[in-house]
């Protein structure tokens, strides 16, 4: 299933002048937050050879929560010549408003509004582009 | 799911809790909220229901880290059934809970020497090395397990992801098809196998595949995985080394699964241009015909 929605999530991006940057992965258990245990890196690394700059985010699950000091992320950039993900550093654009927004929209349970291709799959209702996510970050938290 | 716990009564809350029992859905964080607004105060009046209300909101309680509200649930269990196994059980998922796993096998120990064929504390213990991380001693102890219970299709389908989360995909397969034993008619075990089987790869499991896929697509033709999972293995075997007569075959049918699929997909989807992006799919996989034999 993973290569059909690779495959028709890259037609919707190259229509709508979009490519799929990354992927990012969540961890099932709390305390895992190594790359190696990262749940199906191969798609990344599939990611990574359609686009070359790709980044891989993994969720830190010890620092989700609902006043956000720091981002939850761990973000790894892929390096050509040893062939393996690295730590790479980033920024957050607006950080103390981000990091509020996203605490904010945490605690009001937006996550579950949040659909995914396999939820498409359980139900071709449901809407894997997210339409409703497209708005700045402060429009969002007024929608919660 | 939004629930309006204003306008919901005692009544609806004992029923919405009864459906969700019934489905095996947890809900934890509604079952919580609504306890709290609504039934805490009324459990008295729902009569027989109240234990299994009171272990339906301990769990989710655990879940989602309102100790106060389980041990205060626990305490009434415990006050009218005490030196009970299955109140002993909720003691030891509150110390599991707590991450003390250690005082919680002494727990779950104390139960099993009590009754040896209580499967409940055995699968907590299983639960919490999985918690711990220690997949592959969660897998050997499930192993043990089900040589006792063999019939426990929870059990088998516990270890059938255990499996695969270590990439163990015969074995997964394996238990998968115990699942399917138990369920031979569920569209999903079907498709789930196949899953598993186009997973592992190779012109033989892919053939087993699509004999899966197309008896879930038989049990259920809105099955989407089903009906996409059928046109990769066609599509697969269209392009393999076969006789030349099955290739045409599988290419038919490749075809008649996109089409399915756009069409169930297209009925209902508020995407735009929904259709366009399966028909990309056609062109990647299946258009592939042109090969010197």
């Amino acid at each position: 299933m993973a290569e059909i929605a690779l495959m028709q999530i890259d037609a919707y991006a190259e229509s709508a002048g979009l490519v799929i940057a990354g992927y990012y992965a969540a961890p099932e258990n709390f305390y895992d937050n190594q790359i190696e245990k990262a749940p199906a890196a191969k798609i990344a690394d599939k990611i990574q050879e359609n686009f070359k700059n790709a980044c891989f985010a993994i969720v830190d699950n010890k620092l989700v929560s609902l006043e956000h000091k720091r981002a939850a992320l761990q973000v790894y950039s892929y390096a050509t010549d040893s062939n393996r993900w690295s730590k790479a550093k980033y920024s957050l654009v607006n950080t103390a408003q981000t990091l509020e927004g996203v605490s904010l929209l945490l605690k009001r349970g937006a996550m579950r509004d949040v659909i995914d291709f396999d939820n498409h799959l359980d139900n071709p209702e449901n809407d894997w582009t997210n339409q409703f996510l497209n708005q700045s970050l402060k429009d969002l938290q007024k929608l919660y | 799911m939004s629930l309006n716990y204003e306008e919901m009564s005692w009544s609806d809350v004992r029923d919405q809790f009864r459906k969700w029992r019934e489905e095996s859905g947890r809900h934890s964080e509604d079952v919580v909220q609504l306890w709290v607004a609504v039934l805490e105060d009324k459990v008295h009046k729902t009569g027989n229901e109240r234990h299994l209300i009171l272990e339906q909101v301990i769990v989710a309680a655990l879940d989602t880290a309102r100790f106060d509200i389980a041990t205060n649930c626990t305490k009434q269990l415990s006050a009218e059934f005490p030196g009970s196994l299955r109140v002993m059980k909720f003691k030891a998922m509150r110390l599991e809970a707590l991450e003390q796993y250690d005082a919680a096998n002494e727990v779950l120990d104390a139960i099993i020497e009590k009754d040896e064929t209580n499967a409940a504390p055995r699968k907590r213990k299983i639960a919490i090395m999985k918690a711990r991380g220690l997949r592959l001693d969660a897998i050997k102890e499930l192993n043990a397990y089900l040589k006792k219970f063999m019939s426990d299709q929870e059990a088998w389908q516990e270890l059938c992801n255990l499996y695969l989360a270590e990439g163990e995909f015969g074995k997964a397969a394996f238990c998968m098809e115990e699942v399917l034993l138990h369920n031979p008619h569920s569209h999903l075990i079907h498709q789930r196998l196949a899953d598993i089987r186009y997973t592992m790869g190779g012109v033989e499991n892919i053939e087993i595949a699509r004999t899966y896929y197309s008896q879930a697509i038989k049990l259920n033709p809105h099955n989407l995985r089903a009906l996409y999972g059928l046109f990769l293995c066609c599509s697969y075997l269209a392009n393999s080394k076969a006789v030349s007569l099955k290739r045409k075959e599988s290419q038919k049918l490749a075809q008649w699964a996109l089409e399915q699929a756009m069409e169930h997909t297209a009925r209902h989807s508020p995407i735009d241009n929904n259709d366009k992006w399966i028909a990309s799919l056609d062109s990647a996989f299946g258009n592939l015909e042109i090969k010197s034999n």
